[in-house]
């Protein structure tokens, strides 16, 4: 069947429905086609059929061309439905298949249809979703592969990182040509991401790529195509000709990768900067790297630059030399070694000078900065800095006591540091007061004790009970709150007084001192926790009822009784239903063998 | 025994909430009550809510295939969270459940549901009576209304096809709500498929079109003017013939029915013998899509019938308005055992429903019945395909199984090749009801890409006259792997 002629009417048909019906009667180009039909026809009769139906629309006039030209269409159609090519020609080569490895059993649409409109959409509460999916795993549905890779692009940059991070690598090479064929080396952080993922994923194919982005790339690509860099000798001088770039963000990741590289090259460039005005750039860059190297030439300056501080009259002069020594400071406290602390406490010797120079930065931020990287070096020297503890900046005391709590014994520490708790006629805001709070405060951050005095016992240290007595000597409630112990008498009479004492009773350190109660385990407390509750059914005004429900959690299973009959009291409120109920069930959980019982 | 798992659950849900809710309860432990009859046909148990009582709510398996769900709470979604709750927590732990005597008053529910279905088979049996006068004047009112469509078809094509504006668009949806008033839903849908084409993705005239993106839908446009006018000619023909012979049952060789409109009960269908006997499916592919034109949900879920290894269709409508009550449908991954399936009027992949079913595993003998029920041959298969599309009212892109030899590149282009060389191309234009997943071939494991079965849909292109497939799911000896949703 010659269908060609088919095709020609269908055309026609088709550009006389766009125009309208109404310039169809008469139509020359339409009735050119009548006299083909029509020879066509002796041999096969639809197409004399065509040709009759043809010859209608032509003859039609404004009343029926219309109704006539859907006939037409219908047949022509009709026809030509049964007239489809199939098929391809040429040579069917193999596809060359992904390594996406398919969960056995695929995700059901209802799962799999929010997750991917939170792929493809914009809004909030979209990161949770693809977290949550993440964890569950659910991202081997290769359904979800081509929505995950448009993601790369996403507004909310968190999405398209985590997506770039954690989804899109499990993909592997499958991915690799996407990647590629969507990259556009001026685009932004999607192209980014990108580049890098293709590093990832194949570095040897991306080579090229990356090379293509380091000259022609936008700002981000070519952070990203630096990131990309490893350590050959083509790479290095890649990398050289970058920390020349005039764009900070782009010499910054060239510093970092300069500092990932063991060689002189490198090292010369990376002590240019700092000779010059990249010295914090360089400081900023270098991640988590240990550049020895670079350690040593900063030491090397770092001991010339110091004794000549004082000498410098010009103050912006001054402070900008403080600020270059800071600089060189922050790069040496990347590999501490014993040379470099041997500088250091050299250099706290003479903290009295130091002190004196008065710029912008001061000559205080430099011995600031020295007790902290001399805090973290070793034991030796943090026991270093506790002999010097009076020469310490006041500021520094709650960090020196920090470490002194995780290297010192309790009762070496209490022996050390007691004698700074509580000082006898200090006025507030004096160097006394503020080592005082310090300690007293890190004792009892010490305790693990959290929002709504709940206990992470994993992160509780052993401390000397010579501080309770201290505390309860002095009369600070919340410190004998917080460091009560189960096994101390004096701390449980002093908490009941406490508790008896009526100032207190509608005071925020009622809950604080009835939990303390329970935890160290006296009687009496759960049945205060009930009565509390029970009295606060169905009171007007504010009632700190959530914390006081919280509290509850943390009774025996033998209150749970009680605990169900305040639940059954009509009076109480519904928003306390379901905490009251979490609570039981929190209880129930906790004592699993006695709750069967 | 109740046996049920997790994805009984979640296929028994409502939608996604709900058994996110359900599992909440159940992780709260809001239960405070779970009991099983001792005869193990129901699950009951009470679970605590916001308010002071706690809920009461069952799960009822005496009928296995269409269990019962009840809860005293005041939601209108159906099982309710707490229902779908007490299964889960059936699922999870089903020793928790105590053996106790069914409560009285739920007793007295299941007794009334067993006499409800007895009553329901016994009226069924009996000839349905049809009152003649009001047939007549709902047939008259359908005429009226194709009347209606016919003129609205003819202005159409008289404007033009590229003269369609905002204005007109307004216009045709305005008229096209009297064809909803003349009983003709199915026709009123059929014109608004039309203005629909022009639409964007909000469902209001896009003038912001190119003039490009115009062009390539004036083919389906026209491809729609034509159904149109199909639909007037044999609509009218089968509603004279009604309006003669009251008596005359509704049209089950063709889905003229339909297309006007027509909601086949269970019943009617059963009564016209459109019905299969202990068919066993397996869902093979699932989409869930917003009908502009329709104004609903629909899901639709694409089934193999294992002993005949006949595709069909199901499909729920959820109406914007109601779509938070009615039920979505989830991708079913056993196969379902159906005592009764009724089949809708229809050609190469018939609607179906059925009001009970009972789940089972599927099993390597399931596909190895695909395998063997798919077409081996491209050219008789795309004969069949091409039979099927010249009726201007049939659907228009069927979905067919066929075991392929190879899926390969031909240059750019993905292709389907059988035993003997036969080739379909691969596409997905002019199907967006589904996402795309011709691109999916590259990154399905590579064994699959070998003599597997590919469910199919087809679609002829009328500008290319080209029939293609765009790839909806491949179906190995152990899975289907479904490449759409």
């Amino acid at each position: 069947m010659s269908i060609a002629v088919l095709h020609e009417v269908y055309s026609e048909v088709r550009r006389l429905s766009v125009a309208g019906s109404v310039v169809a009667p008469g139509d020359f180009r339409l009735k050119k086609l009548v006299a083909p039909l029509k020879k066509t026809g002796g041999k096969a009769p639809i197409f004399a059929r065509v040709a009759e139906v043809v010859e209608g629309v032509v003859g039609s006039d404004e009343k029926n061309a219309a109704e006539r030209l859907l006939d037409l269409t219908s047949l022509v159609c009709s026809i030509l439905f049964t007239q489809g090519t199939t098929g391809a020609e040429g040579t069917l080569v193999d596809i060359v298949s992904s390594s996406v490895k398919t969960t056995k059993k695929q995700v059901s649409a209802r799962m799999l249809k929010p997750l991917m409109e939170a792929l493809t959409t914009k809004g909030s509460g979209r990161l949770e979703e693809i977290r949550t999916a993440i964890d569950l795993g659910l991202f081997s549905d290769l359904r979800l592969v081509r929505p995950a890779l448009g993601a790369i692009d996403d507004v909310y940059g968190e999405i398209a990182d985590l997506i770039a991070d954690r989804v899109l690598p499990t993909y592997g090479k499958a991915i690799y040509s996407e990647l590629k064929s969507s990259f556009d080396p001026k685009g932004k952080g999607g192209h980014a991401r990108r580049l890098k993922l293709m590093h990832v994923i194949d570095p040897d194919t991306s080579r090229e790529v990356v090379k293509d982005s380091l000259s022609t790339g936008s700002a981000e690509v070519k952070i990203a195509a630096i990131q990309c860099l490893g350590d050959s000798s083509e790479d290095l001088s890649y990398l050289i000709e970058q920390s020349k770039a005039k764009a900070k963000d782009l010499r910054g990741a060239a510093y970092h990768a300069l500092c990932k590289l063991p060689n002189a090259e490198a090292l010369e460039v990376l002590v240019k900067a700092i000779d010059g005005k990249d010295s914090e750039l360089v400081a900023r860059s270098i991640g988590k790297q240990k550049p020895a190297n670079l350690v040593a030439k900063s030491l090397e300056r770092l001991k010339l630059q110091i004794p000549l501080l004082g000498s410098i009259k010009d103050k912006n002069k001054q402070g900008d030399a403080v600020s270059k020594v800071l600089d060189l400071l922050a790069i040496v406290e990347h590999e501490v070694s014993p040379e470099v602390e041997k500088f250091m406490k050299e250099t706290f010797e003479s903290a009295s000078s130091i002190h004196k120079i008065k710029s912008t930065p001061s000559g205080a931020d430099i011995i600031e900065q020295i007790v902290l990287v001399l805090m973290r070096a070793s034991d030796a020297s943090t026991r270093y800095l506790i002999d010097r503890r009076d020469d310490l900046p006041v500021g520094l005391f709650r960090e020196l006591f920090e470490e002194s709590l995780e290297k010192l014994k309790p009762k070496e520490l209490f022996k050390i540091f007691s004698p700074y708790v509580y000082p006898k006629g200090a006025k507030k805001n004096s160097n006394e007061m503020q080592r005082h709070e310090a300690i007293t405060e890190e004792l009892r951050s010490s305790q693990g004790r959290y929002w709504m005095w709940t206990t992470d016992t994993s992160k509780k240290h052993p401390i000397d009970i010579g501080w309770l007595d201290l505390a309860i000597e002095n009369d600070d409630i919340f410190t004998v709150t917080d460091l009560a112990e189960t096994k101390h008498a004096k701390s449980a009479k002093y908490l009941n007084e406490k508790r008896a004492d009526k100032r207190l009773k509608d005071h925020e350190g009622d809950l604080e001192l009835t939990s303390a109660l329970i935890r160290i385990g006296q009687p009496d407390a759960a049945v205060l926790v009930i009565d509390k509750l029970k009295s606060m059914i169905g009171k007007k005004g504010y009632s700190n009822h959530y914390g006081w429900i919280n509290l509850a959690s943390r009774l025996d299973i033998e209150m749970v009784p009680r605990l169900e009959e305040l639940f059954s009291d009509p009076k109480l409120p519904k928003q306390w239903g379901d905490q009251l109920l979490d609570a039981i069930n929190t209880i129930r959980e906790n004592n699993p063998q006695r709750n069967e019982q | 025994m109740i046996s049920i798992d997790d994805s009984f659950v979640d296929s028994a849900a409502p939608n996604a909430d709900a058994v996110k809710n359900g599992r909440g309860l159940v992780l709260k432990k809001k239960f405070v009550k779970l009991h099983i009859a001792d005869d193990e046909t129901i699950l009951f148990g009470d679970c605590q809510g916001s308010g002071s009582k706690p809920y009461q709510c069952s799960c009822d398996f005496i009928r296995p295939g269409s269990p019962t769900y009840r809860c005293n709470c005041p939601s209108r979604q159906f099982p309710c969270k707490h229902s779908i709750g007490l299964m889960l927590a059936y699922v999870q732990n089903a020793k928790a459940f105590s053996v106790a005597a069914v409560p009285e008053d739920l007793q007295n529910k299941r007794e009334k549901v067993v006499q409800r279905a007895e009553k329901k088979a016994e009226t069924a049996t009996q000839p349905k009576q049809v009152n003649k006068t009001a047939l007549a004047k709902k047939i008259k009112a359908q005429l009226e209304g194709i009347a209606i469509l016919e003129q609205l078809t003819l202005d159409l094509v008289k404007i033009g096809i590229g003269n369609m504006n905002a204005k007109l668009a307004d216009t045709i949806e305005t008229r096209a709500k009297q064809l909803g008033d003349t009983f003709l839903p199915g026709a009123q849908s059929a014109l608004l498929a039309y203005t629909t084409l022009f639409s964007d993705e909000q469902g209001r005239f896009n003038d912001q079109m190119s003039n490009s993106a115009r062009e390539a839908l004036y083919s389906d446009a026209l491809d729609q003017l034509g159904r149109l006018h199909s639909l007037v000619k044999q609509g009218r023909s089968y509603l004279e013939k009604r309006l003669n012979d009251p008596d005359l049952a509704p049209e089950k060789e063709s889905p003229i029915a339909a297309w006007l409109g027509h909601a086949w009960q269970l019943t009617e269908l059963r009564d016209a013998g459109l019905t299969q006997a202990n068919a066993e499916l397996l869902q093979l592919a699932f989409n869930s899509h917003d009908d502009l034109a329709r104004k609903e949900f629909v899901d639709t879920g694409i089934w193999v019938e294992l002993s005949t290894g006949k595709i069909a269709t199901t499909k729920t409508y959820r109406p914007y308005k109601a779509a938070k009550f009615i039920k979505s449908e989830d991708s079913f991954f056993q196969v379902a055992q159906v005592p009764t399936l009724c089949i809708y009027p229809g050609d190469m992949n018939p609607r179906i429903r059925w009001d009970e079913m009972v789940p089972r595993p599927p099993v390597e003998g399931d596909y190895k019945r695909i395998r063997e029920s798919a077409a081996v041959d491209v050219q008789a298969l795309v004969k069949s395909v091409k039979n099927n599309l010249k009726g201007p009212l049939s659907e228009k892109q069927p979905v067919c199984l066929l075991r392929f030899k190879k899926i390969g590149l031909v240059g750019d282009a993905f292709v389907v090749e059988d035993k003997a060389g036969n080739r379909l191309s691969m596409t997905d234009r002019g199907m967006s009801e589904e996402p795309s997943s011709v691109q999916l071939m590259r990154l399905v494991p590579q064994d699959t890409l070998i003599d597997q079965v590919l469910v199919a849909r087809f679609r002829h292109d009328l500008d290319s006259s080209k029939l293609e497939v765009k790839p909806l799911s491949i179906v190995t000896g152990s899975e289907v792997l479904r490449l759409t949703l």
